[in-house]
C-alpha cells in the first residue's frame, strides 16, 4: 500500500507491472508498445511486428504473438496482406474516412478475413490472448485493439488411450488440446443442450478449464454447485484435471475416489447423457467426472456395447475380482494363523509341507510379498520401456521362482499374492484401484491380528467410511446403500439397451426418461 | 475423543479375542485316532500323522514303500490326558479338528461308552460330522499302521472303503460321531458300527471293513456279519440307494440272478394289542435292475420279473429277519422300536422304559417287503449263444 501511495505522489517513477497490467490500452502505439515491452521482457518467443498500411496518410499498426503458437500463414494471409496489400482494393472513398470508429470497423468487419475477430481494451487481456496464441493487433491511434484467433500448435494426434484398453467400442481418446477434447465430445452429441461452460483457472497459468454437461439432463443444482466450486478455485497453477479433483470432492481427506478419471470421449459422453459432469482442462487428456459412486467402478464402458448377459457377468465377475484384491492375502493369511481348522486337510498338508523352512511367519511373508508386487508394478509404470523385459525376468525368475526355492517365501503365498494382483488389475477404473491396494495392507494386519474376527472388524470399518462418503452430495455406495431397488438399473446387472427407459438416477435428477416403452399393442414380429 | 475411543474399541477387541495365533510349521495334521482300553486299565490314544507332502514331489524321489503318515500313541488315566500326553513325545501340535475316522477299540467299546463318549460330545477340537468304526481282533493302533492301496492315508481310506462300498454294495452302513453319540443318548434306539479289521493277503495286512458292532445301552455286545449287517440296513427309515442283491434264478434254482437295487426306505410302526403284546410291522419298498444272470432262459418278460420280483422280496425278508433274530439275541434294539413306541405310544413307552431291555427280545415283528424291478440296461434280452 504504501508503494501505491508513493507512485501517486511521484509521478516520474514508471508505474509497477502489475498495475501496469490493469490499465487499458492508450490510443498512442508506441506507448502501448513501449509498454508491452516492459510487460514482455524476457519473453524470447514473442514476436513484435511493426507495420504501416493504408495511403494518406499511412496508419501505423504493431502486431504480436507468440512464436509456436500460431499458425503463421494465417497471419500473413489474412492479417497481413488483407491490410498491406489488398486494401487497395477497397474503394478509396471509404478509406478516406478518419473517424476513429469507422476505421477501426472497417478493418475489423471488412479487412482482416480471419474468422474469430474480438476486441480487447487492457493490457492483461492483450498478454493472455497473445499468451493463447491469438495476434493482437494495435492501431496507431485506435481503441480497443483487435485480437484474431491463429491458435496453431503442435498437438499430439487422438490415440487409443494406452490405460483404458478396450474390445468394443471407439479407440478414440483425449489430447492435450482442450479444443480437439470438446470438439470429440460435440461431434457424439449433437445437441444445443450439450453445454460447454469456460472457465479459467490459475492465477499464473491462466488455463482454459470447461464445464460439460447436457441442460436438460444434469440436475441444476449440481451443475451449480460445480461451477461454485470451480469458480471459488484460487490457485496459481492448474496443469493436470488431478489438481482440480481435490477442488471439487465432497470430502478432501478421503482417499477414496469420488470422482472418476477417463481418457476416452466416449465414456465420457455416456457419464452426460446420464446426468453427469464433466470437467475437462486443457493441457490434460484426462476428463473428470463426477458425481460418482462406488458401484459404478465396477462397469466398464464395453459393458455397454457388448449383449448384456456377458456384460453382467463381467460386472459380477469384477466384483468378485474386487473383493479378491481386497480380502484375499488377508484371509490366507488368517486362515494359517487362526482358523486352521477351516482349510481342506490336503490343502492343509501342501501348505504344511511348502512352509517347512520359511523363516518368517505367514503376516510377514505376505507384507514383504505384497510390497514386492507393488513396487514391481510402481516401477513397471516408470520403466523405459528398453529395460522392461529386463525387470520383467527378474521379477519373475528371482521373486517368483529363487525366492520359493531358497526358503524365503512358502509357494502358496506367491500363488496368493499373484492372484490378488492379477484380480486387482480387473477393477475398470485405475483409480478406484488405489484405494483398494492400500486398504489390502490394513485388512493383512488385521487379519493377521486377530483373524476373521479382525477382517470383520476391518471390513465394518471400511464400509463404514465408504456409506459416509458423499460425492456431490450422492451417497457413495448409492443405490446399494442407501439402497434403492428402483434405482438398482444398472449396477450389477445390465439391462438391455431396449428395457431401459429410465437413466440411472443421479441425485437431483429429474428427467430420468431415456426412452417411453416400446407400445405394447404394436404386437406381431 | 471419538478416535481414543476406537482405539479403546480396537484394544478391547484384541484382549478378548479367543483366537490363538498357531504357526502352521508347529502344528501336524492327525488324518485318524483311535482310542482304546488297555490291559493296563489305561486309555490309549493313537494318532495317524499325515507327513507334510509336496505336490508334484515324492513318487520318484522317495522310497516306493515309505508310507506317508506316522503313527503315534500314548496312554493316560483318560482321553484328553492320554492325547495331551503325546505332547511328550510329539513335537508338533496335533491339530484334532483334520481327522476324519474315530476308531474305537473292541476293548474300550466292550467296556462302556462312558468312558468316551463325553469326550468326543464335548472337545470342540474334535469334529462330530467324521466316521467311527469298531476295530476287531486288532488294536486301533496296529489297524492304523496298515496302509490301504492307493490311498496314502488309510485313516481317509477306511472312510472312502465304507463310502464307496455303501453305493456299489450296499452292505455298511456309515454313522458319524455325532450320530454315535446321539444314539447313544437316545433312548430305545441302540448305534450300529462298521467293523474294520486286518486281514492277510500273502505276506502283506490289509485293512477290510467285515461286520457290524452291535450296541446295547453303552456297550458293544456282540456283531452283525454281512448277511445280517443287509438286514439292518434295509431296515433304516431314510432312503437308502444302491447295492447289489443276489436271488435264485426263478427258472433255474441252480444259479443265480443279480439285481442292482436302485432304492430302498422301510416304514415301521408299533403296535400293541389288548394283551399288552408288541409287534412292529415292517414295510419295505425297494426299487432295483436286472443287473446279471447265468443261466440261459428268458427272464426279462412280465412272468419273469414278477418271480424275480417276488423272490427279490423273500430274499430281503430273510435278511432282515436273521438282523432281527441276531439283535433279539445280543438284546440290542438297532432298529429303533422303543424309539417307535415312545413316539406311538408315549404312556405305554414310560411304563416299560426302564425295563425296555427285557421287554424288547420278545417283540414281534411282522415284515412286508415290495420289490421292483425297473430296467434292464442294455439288453433287454437274454444273451444267446446260437
Amino acid at each position: 500500500m504504501r508503494y501505491i501511495k508513493g507512485q501517486k505522489t511521484n509521478d516520474s517513477q514508471p508505474i509497477p507491472l502489475d498495475e501496469l497490467v490493469e490499465q487499458n490500452l492508450s490510443s498512442d502505439l508506441q506507448e502501448n508498445l513501449a509498454s508491452l515491452d516492459r510487460l514482455l521482457e524476457g519473453c524470447s518467443d514473442v514476436v513484435i511486428k511493426e507495420f504501416e498500411f493504408a495511403k494518406e496518410p499511412t496508419i501505423k499498426a504493431g502486431l504480436l504473438y507468440f512464436d509456436g503458437l500460431v499458425q503463421r500463414s494465417a497471419i500473413e494471409n489474412h492479417i497481413l496482406k488483407p491490410l498491406m496489400l489488398e486494401i487497395e482494393k477497397i474503394s478509396p472513398e471509404f478509406l478516406s474516412i478518419y473517424e476513429a470508429q469507422d476505421m477501426l470497423n472497417s478493418v475489423q468487419n471488412r479487412i482482416l478475413s480471419t474468422v474469430d475477430l474480438d476486441t480487447i481494451n487492457t493490457f492483461d487481456e492483450v498478454c493472455h490472448h497473445i499468451s493463447s496464441g491469438d495476434t493482437v493487433l494495435i492501431i496507431d491511434g485506435y481503441t480497443p485493439a483487435l485480437v484474431a484467433d491463429t491458435r496453431m500448435w503442435e498437438t499430439r494426434a487422438m490415440e487409443t488411450p494406452e490405460n483404458e484398453i478396450v474390445i468394443f467400442g471407439p479407440k478414440e481418446g483425449f489430447t492435450e488440446t482442450l479444443r480437439i477434447n470438446t470438439g470429440a465430445l460435440r461431434r457424439r452429441i449433437k445437441s444445443t443442450n450439450f453445454k460447454i461452460e469456460p472457465f479459467v483457472i490459475g492465477k499464473i497459468t491462466k488455463t482454459d478449464v470447461v464445464l460439460c454437461y447436457i441442460n436438460n439432463i444434469a440436475p441444476e443444482g449440481l451443475v451449480n454447485e460445480v461451477r461454485k466450486r470451480l469458480n471459488n478455485i484460487d490457485i496459481d497453477a492448474v496443469l493436470d484435471t488431478g489438481y482440480l479433483k481435490e477442488f471439487i470432492s465432497d470430502n478432501t481427506s478421503t482417499m477414496f475416489s469420488e470422482i472418476e478419471h477417463t481418457e476416452k470421449p466416449d465414456r465420457v459422453c455416456g457419464h452426460l447423457l446420464e446426468g453427469r459432469v464433466c470437467i475437462m482442462v486443457d493441457g490434460s487428456p484426462m476428463a473428470i467426472i463426477t458425481p460418482i459412486s462406488f458401484p459404478q467402478y465396477l462397469i466398464s464402458s464395453e459393458d455397454y456395447y457388448t449383449h448384456y448377459v456377458p456384460a453382467s457377468l463381467f460386472r459380477i465377475l469384477r466384483a468378485g475380482a474386487l473383493f479378491i484384491s481386497l480380502l484375499l492375502p488377508s484371509i490366507y493369511v488368517a486362515l494359517i494363523t487362526f482358523h486352521h481348522e477351516m482349510i481342506p486337510t490336503s490343502l492343509y498338508l501342501t501348505i504344511l509341507a511348502t512352509r517347512q523352512g520359511v523363516p518368517f511367519p505367514p503376516f510377514l511373508e505376505a507384507l514383504m510379498l505384497e510390497a514386492t508386487f507393488e513396487m514391481l508394478r510402481e516401477a513397471g509404470i516408470r520403466l523405459p520401456r528398453a529395460v522392461g523385459p529386463a525387470v520383467s525376468i527378474v521379477g519373475a525368475l528371482i521373486i517368483g521362482d529363487a525366492a520359493v526355492r531358497a526358503g524365503l517365501v512358502s509357494t502358496p503365498m506367491v500363488v496368493v499374492v499373484a492372484f490378488t494382483g492379477i484380480a486387482s488389475f480387473v477393477m475398470p477404473a485405475y483409480n478406484a484401484g488405489i484405494i483398494i491396494r492400500i486398504s489390502r495392507f490394513g485388512f493383512l494386519f488385521a487379519g493377521a491380528i486377530l483373524g476373521f474376527l479382525g477382517i470383520m472388524v476391518a471390513l465394518g470399518l471400511f464400509l463404514t467410511r465408504m456409506v459416509s462418503l458423499t460425492s456431490l452430495g450422492q451417497p457413495y455406495m448409492a443405490p446399494i446403500a442407501p439402497f434403492n431397488r428402483a434405482q438398482m438399473t444398472d449396477i450389477l446387472i445390465r439391462r438391455p439397451w431396449f428395457k431401459s427407459e429410465k437413466r440411472p438416477y443421479v441425485e437431483g435428477m429429474d428427467n430420468q426418461i431415456r426412452q417411453n416403452p416400446p407400445d405394447k399393442d404394436d404386437g406381431g414380429l | 475423543m471419538k478416535n481414543s475411543l476406537n482405539i479403546a474399541l480396537i484394544f478391547v477387541f484384541l484382549l478378548t479375542t479367543g483366537c490363538q495365533a498357531v504357526n502352521v510349521d508347529d502344528t501336524t495334521v492327525p488324518i485318524g485316532f483311535g482310542f482304546e482300553w488297555e490291559d493296563t486299565d489305561e486309555f490309549k490314544v493313537t494318532a495317524q500323522l499325515a507327513k507334510p507332502r509336496q505336490a508334484g514331489e515324492g513318487s520318484e524321489s522317495e522310497a516306493a514303500d515309505e508310507k506317508s503318515f506316522i503313527v503315534v500313541s500314548k496312554t493316560g488315566e483318560t482321553l484328553s490326558m492320554a492325547s495331551r500326553n503325546l505332547s511328550l513325545i510329539l513335537p508338533r501340535l496335533p491339530l484334532w479338528t483334520f481327522a476324519s475316522l474315530l476308531v474305537i477299540g473292541e476293548n474300550l467299546a466292550a467296556r462302556d461308552a462312558a468312558l468316551y463318549s463325553d469326550v468326543l460330545a464335548r472337545v470342540p477340537r474334535i469334529r462330530t460330522n467324521i466316521m467311527v468304526v469298531v476295530c476287531q481282533d486288532t488294536s486301533p493302533e496296529k489297524l492304523l499302521q496298515i496302509e490301504t492301496p492307493l490311498e496314502p492315508l488309510s485313516a481317509i481310506g477306511i472312510t472312502k472303503i465304507i463310502e464307496i462300498q455303501k453305493e456299489q454294495l450296499g452292505i455298511y452302513v456309515p454313522i458319524t460321531i455325532g450320530e454315535f453319540i446321539s444314539k447313544l443318548a437316545t433312548p430305545g434306539l441302540d448305534p450300529v458300527v462298521p467293523i474294520a479289521r486286518t486281514a492277510k493277503t500273502g505276506d502283506k495286512e490289509q485293512i477290510k471293513i467285515e461286520g457290524t458292532a452291535i450296541f446295547s445301552g453303552a456297550k458293544m455286545v456282540g456283531s452283525f456279519n454281512e448277511r445280517e449287517s443287509r438286514g439292518y440296513r434295509w431296515t433304516i427309515p431314510k432312503v437308502q440307494q444302491g447295492g447289489l442283491i443276489t436271488i435264485p434264478d426263478p427258472t433255474d434254482a441252480g444259479k443265480i440272478v443279480v439285481l442292482e437295487l436302485i432304492r430302498t426306505e422301510a416304514k415301521s410302526k408299533p403296535f400293541i394289542d389288548g394283551k399288552g403284546n408288541i409287534s412292529v410291522n415292517i414295510s419295505i419298498k425297494a426299487e432295483g435292475n436286472f443287473y446279471e444272470q447265468h443261466s440261459g432262459h428268458e427272464l426279462i418278460n412280465l412272468k419273469g420279473f414278477t418271480a424275480m420280483e417276488k423272490l427279490a422280496a423273500q430274499e430281503i425278508e430273510k435278511e432282515v429277519a436273521l438282523a432281527i433274530k441276531r439283535s433279539q439275541e445280543l438284546n440290542s434294539d438297532i432298529f429303533g422300536w422303543g424309539q417307535l413306541i415312545y413316539n406311538k405310544h408315549p404312556q405305554v413307552w414310560h411304563e416299560i422304559e426302564a425295563d425296555w431291555y427285557d421287554y424288547y427280545p420278545f417283540v414281534n415283528s411282522n415284515i412286508e417287503v415290495t420289490f421292483e424291478l425297473r430296467r434292464s440296461y442294455l439288453t433287454n434280452k437274454t444273451f444267446k449263444f446260437r
